[in-house]
């Protein structure tokens, strides 16, 4: 039972040295954990991220312009009534708010989908 | 199963790997055939379906029924179809936390099945083609329990972890892809260009994602987390209330426009399952226009007592057949006690009647010992 691989990538308009917020959500009532990855460091491992600010407050460099962040999100499939997945990136702070949706499905239970998603800021 | 002053010595095995609900002392088979069935177009039509078509998008659906009834020239033979509405549409805001609770409409949405089946019941001399239509609810689907919601907590910042490894294994060339990526874009002159870089880029990500999920680290991560989670089950408690029905019909050569209702039936369970007690109540109606002789209306409930070592429970099923004539009301009791002798092995004793007591063998006195190797043994399996 091979892992379902989703690669994808989402162009996001930021404003200048401006902060936006990244929430990640699992949606048909599967299971899942994300971790996200900024400049090489992880800023964001944990089941559920929601409002994780990019850049984080200490950065000195606060401008995304041209930079990518990117979320690594695997999903198992816990819905015996639905073999339907997805995941939603949803950006806010930008120049308007964006929600990104990928989905796959997962004939099986159990089955696990790897969601590799990278974010483009222009 | 019903030998009069008989001990049997019954050891079962439960696999360690199987669902929890597989391990628990359950009703016996008269009890259960009374409960609310999974799917009621199987029941009526009387077939017990080897393959189930289960479409899980509207464009699955549409091929099964066109596939079948050739493109709806003719009635669709030997298929057993089951769908359900809501989940035949992707949901990307449901998570499972906020299903852990529901409400009316949302209960009912979310569990309801149609089921349909058509089957071949005549002669090849004289074709009839049988067909019937079902549905399934639950008004009422209780609550996730909170060992579940924990185990799932406990799942998920697994699935954190696998995501990390995933990451951390790819981080050095993904950060080269990316550069590449950025730069392209700058470099396009068109969106086409632009998207073009794009797919080059997820390609070889995907491409990069593949081989760490064939790597050995990737692959013993994934096996020790289904060794941690391999007994987990998602367990709904408090009250629970299913309804369902469905008719079947018969049509003589297969033409549609002959298909009469040949049976139909309504069923309706309901249970609570406490910390200690449970209990559940089945009602069943079937009747046949062929052969009413055996329409019949079921009544029984169960009520489940368990504590740490021991758990007592007690059923009754009453039933009551409709038409003029027809046999005298039946009812049928019976007693379980279980008793854990040490961790895993449990005495169970069965004492009742069964429904016609001047029969022989309507005795029932049953001992048995069961192992459980793993998992709860006593729990009301409401699902």
């Amino acid at each position: 039972m091979a892992a379902v691989i989703v690669a994808k990538s989402a162009v996001y308009e930021v404003k200048p040295s401006a902060s936006v917020t990244l929430s990640i959500t699992i949606g048909d009532g599967q299971a899942g954990g994300s971790v996200v990855r900024f400049k090489g460091a992880k800023i964001g491992p944990g089941p559920a991220i929601q409002s994780l600010r990019i850049p984080q407050a200490g950065d000195a460099d606060q401008d995304l312009k041209d930079k990518t962040v990117s979320c690594t999100t695997t999903v198992e499939r816990i819905n015996s009534a639905s073999s339907h997945s997805s995941v939603t990136y949803s950006l806010r702070g930008g120049g308007q708010d964006s929600d990104f949706t990928f989905d796959a499905t997962l004939p099986e239970m159990g089955q696990l989908a790897e969601y590799r998603t990278t974010i483009i800021f222009e | 199963m019903t030998h009069t002053n008989v001990w049997r010595l019954v050891v079962v095995l439960g696999a360690a790997a199987g669902p929890l609900a597989a391990q628990t002392p359950d009703a016996g088979p008269a009890f259960n055939g009374l409960r609310t069935p999974v799917s009621p177009a199987f029941v009526l039509l009387g077939i017990a379906p080897t393959v189930v078509e289960r479409p899980n998008t509207p464009a699955d659906l549409a091929f099964s029924v066109l596939n079948r009834s050739a493109a709806f020239t003719s009635l669709p033979r030997d298929i057993a179809l089951e769908l359900s509405p809501y989940w035949l549409v992707k949901h990307p805001t449901l998570t499972w936390t906020a299903d852990t609770v529901r409400g009316l409409s949302t209960s009912l949405s979310r569990t309801m099945t149609l089921s349909f089946a058509t089957a071949e019941l005549g002669t090849s001399t004289r074709p009839v083609t049988g067909l019937s239509v079902g549905f399934r609810a639950a008004p009422f689907s209780g609550r996730l329990s909170h060992q579940s919601i924990t185990r799932l907590h406990e799942l998920e910042a697994q699935l954190g972890n696998l995501s990390s490894l995933v990451d951390s294994l790819t981080a050095v060339d993904v950060a080269r892809l990316d550069s590449i990526l950025i730069r392209e874009r700058r470099a396009a002159t068109s969106d086409a260009e632009r998207q073009a870089a794009q797919n080059r880029h997820a390609a070889a990500v995907a491409e990069l994602t593949r081989t760490v999920t064939e790597s050995e680290a990737y692959t013993t991560a994934v096996a020790d987390m289904k060794e941690t989670f391999k007994d987990l089950a998602l367990i709904r408690e408090g009250f629970v209330l299913e309804v369902a029905g469905g008719a079947a019909m018969q049509a003589p050569g297969g033409a549609a426009d002959s298909a009469k209702l040949a049976r139909w039936g309504a069923w309706i369970t309901a249970g609570y399952e406490g910390k200690s007690l449970s209990f559940v109540v089945v009602n069943r109606f079937l009747a046949s226009s062929v052969d009413s002789s055996f329409d019949a209306l079921d009544l029984g409930m169960r009520l489940i007592y368990t504590t740490g070592r021991y758990a007592l429970s007690a059923e009754g099923s009453f039933r009551s057949f409709t038409d003029r004539g027809a046999p005298a009301n039946e009812y049928r009791f019976a007693a379980l006690v279980d008793f854990e002798l040490q961790k895993g092995l449990w005495v169970t004793g069965t004492f009742g009647r069964d429904y016609s007591a001047s029969a022989p063998g309507s005795l029932l006195a049953q001992i048995g010992v069961s192992m459980n190797v793993a998992g709860e043994r006593i729990k009301l399996p409401l699902h």
